[in-house]
């Protein structure tokens, strides 16, 4: 190892907090002595800034976080709970009022409610979110998948909604889009930050859309009326956009333009694909009596102490044909738990503890939805893939799974299909009375989506 | 800006574009994220109050960096304690010997580090990333994949030096990189 890898290695260390006496002595004697060492220091700590900013603007993880935060459901891709608020986006902290609000919300207040829907029009969200007008909305994700909807900030700034959008509510002055469209009215004199993945964009007394992508599609602005002021992390530009005049962001730079747009953009989501499960969906119950035990709006899950009749299990198919595998980038699989009105939850611990797995058994491959229990696909037919936790307290919610082991899976099977065996790990508390029974919304559920694969795809 | 009273507009123009450079600074001078949250959030306010007293909106950067410092010096004694805390005299040669105010230096790192990030496996950058969640994502990879923590913090290392080495190489490659070792 060259001296200055020896560097390299004590600086990594020191700013991942790893470093032993001994090597931070040897670090400190070389920063004194040395003034490249301290030029490399220096560029490290760039490097360092550089990067937990690309880590705060990964947006969707950001929601994955708050989704465990909000509905205490735990997917696979968790850190270790809320990550704390960092370093103000200083956009908001142009007007002091503004930042040492934002502060005091930030310490005081990660539940207090940041927005209420006003209105919608034929809205249909999905997680369980507000169906009614005048309900509050607490600092989280929302998931609008068709429909408009108007919600008001409690600092007044209202934004309308046009599906499908993934919005991030952060506080009273502050959202991050993650995709699809919006319009931001402001009337106050303080400013509103709207973050996207690749910079931020600040209301000021004025009305402004941002139409959202995430990956290289990047975001757009429009200046309706006022202004709004446009910041780009990458090349750090700053642009004020008003009445009429645009903006296109994308990863490495910012345009903007003094003409309207004509013509609105186009989908941004032309980098993802969305599978369903088609019908190809089922719950296997241990007695065998699905017609009277299970209903298709519900995929069940339930395991017992004594494994009696009453144990069920779900899988869930996807067809991958139109999929190649170099395409494929990253894989999430999404499931809407509902609530199933089925047994105690009180019977339930604390925490229940679920499995997702992909099946390998050339045999059950073919499984079909009539199948008894004996024949379906089951842990054993599988590989491990994911787990995911669900307090008993919440019966309704939505689980995002990400991992590196379902995006290797899922690339495995394209070209083909792909199956997921769902089981709830931990059983009901021994007591008495039936014991609840969760349940994921099937294709067939009326109000949220079935299981849903979405792929990020490579260009 | 002499004579003006400054806005709220030109704060933000100014401050938005130095703000990657003063977190860099200030990452610098102070042993971890959380202190360096807590001393820009100080120094924010600090820069807002006083940006009357800056007479041209090309000396920002500098005279932030002052109250940064400033800043930071403050914080040392609340936590003078910590054992990874360099020295005085270190911390003053860091403190004056930013060489980082070359725009034309940064843009060249900035696109060697998208260059060679973009040369890393998804899950590549996505464990460079990790440690920016927080140690307990660290500790729960570590747990999920059955591999220690310390493993997990050492691969992490050794992404981040490879990280480092691809960028110094890019820079040299670019003709950036005259002053290093």
């Amino acid at each position: 190892m060259s001296e200055t890898d020896q560097y390299h290695r004590l600086i990594a260390d020191y700013q991942t907090g790893q470093i032993s006496d001994e090597d931070f002595a040897k670090l400190e004697a070389a920063l004194r002595d040395s003034e490249d060492v301290r030029n490399l220091f220096h560029r490290a700590c760039r490097v360092d800034s550089r990067l937990r900013r690309i880590a705060e603007n990964l947006t969707v993880d950001q929601e994955a976080e708050t989704q465990r935060e909000e509905s205490k459901v735990v997917s696979i891709a968790s850190g270790d709970g809320f990550r704390k608020q960092p370093f103000f986006k200083p956009v908001a902290a142009a007007a002091a009022v503004v930042l040492l609000s934002a502060l005091t919300w930030t310490i005081a207040a990660q539940k207090r409610v940041v927005a209420n829907l006003v209105s919608s029009e034929d809205a249909v969200w999905e997680r369980g979110a507000p169906t009614e007008s005048g309900l509050s909305l607490t600092r989280g994700s929302l998931r609008l998948s068709s429909g408009i909807a108007t919600i008001r900030f409690v600092s007044g700034v209202e934004m309308t909604l046009e599906a499908p959008v993934r919005l991030y509510l952060k506080g009273p002055v502050r959202a991050t889009l993650v995709s699809g469209t919006v319009v931001v009215k402001s009337d106050r004199e303080d400013d509103f930050v709207l973050e996207t993945e690749f910079g931020q964009a600040v209301a000021h007394e004025g009305e402004f859309a941002a139409f959202g992508g995430t990956g290289e599609s990047g975001t757009d602005f429009e200046a309706i009326s006022g202004k709004v002021i446009i910041s780009h992390d990458f090349s750090r530009e700053v642009t004020q956009l008003t009445g009429g005049a645009t903006a296109t962001m994308s990863a490495d730079r910012l345009d903007s333009s003094e003409e309207r747009r004509i013509e609105p953009p186009f989908e941004r989501f032309d980098k993802r694909a969305r599978i369903r499960t088609d019908g190809r969906a089922a719950t296997f119950i241990r007695n065998n009596r699905v017609r009277k035990w299970t209903r298709p709006e519900f995929l069940t899950l339930k395991t017992s102490t004594h494994g009696n009749g009453f144990d069920q299990r779900s899988v869930i198919g996807f067809d991958l044909t139109a999929v190649e595998s170099a395409e494929i980038e990253a894989v999430s699989l999404r499931l809407n738990v509902v609530h199933s009105g089925r047994g105690l939850i009180s019977r339930l611990p604390k925490m229940n503890r679920f499995a997702v797995y992909g099946v390998v058994n050339p045999a059950k491959e073919d499984w079909l939805v009539g199948d008894l229990w004996e024949e379906a696909p089951a842990p054993d037919d599988g590989v491990f893939l994911a787990r995911f936790e669900i307090p008993r307290s919440q019966t309704s919610g939505e689980i995002d799974l990400t991992s590196e082991a379902i995006s290797d899976f899922v690339r495995k099977k394209a070209g083909h299909s792909v199956s997921f065996v769902i089981v709830r790990e931990t059983a009901n508390r021994d007591g008495d009375g039936p014991g609840y029974t969760h349940a994921i919304a099937s294709d067939s559920h009326p109000e949220v989506s079935g299981p849903m694969l979405e792929m990020v795809l490579k260009q | 800006m002499p004579n003006e009273q400054p806005t709220e507009e030109t704060f933000l123009r100014v401050f938005l574009r130095s703000e990657d450079d003063l977190r860099a600074y200030a990452r610098a001078l102070l042993p971890t994220w959380e202190v360096v949250d807590e001393v820009m959030q100080e120094a924010s306010l600090v820069m807002w109050r006083k940006l009357d007293q800056l007479r041209d909106e090309s000396e920002f950067l500098p005279w932030a960096k002052v109250i940064v410092r400033f800043e930071s010096l403050k914080a040392r004694r609340t936590f003078a304690r910590d054992r990874h805390q360099f020295g005085d005299d270190v911390f003053e040669l860091l403190a004056a010997e930013d060489e980082s105010n070359d725009e034309e230096v940064w843009q060249r790192e900035r696109l060697a580090m998208t260059s060679c990030l973009g040369k890393f496996e998804p899950a590549q950058r996505d464990l460079v990333l990790l440690p920016y969640r927080g140690h307990g994502a660290v500790v729960e990879l570590a747990t999920d994949s059955g591999k220690t923590v310390n493993s997990l913090y050492k691969k992490i290392g050794r992404l981040r030096e490879k990280l480092t080495v691809c960028i110094e190489h890019e820079m040299a490659r670019s003709g950036a990189n005259r002053e290093l070792l």
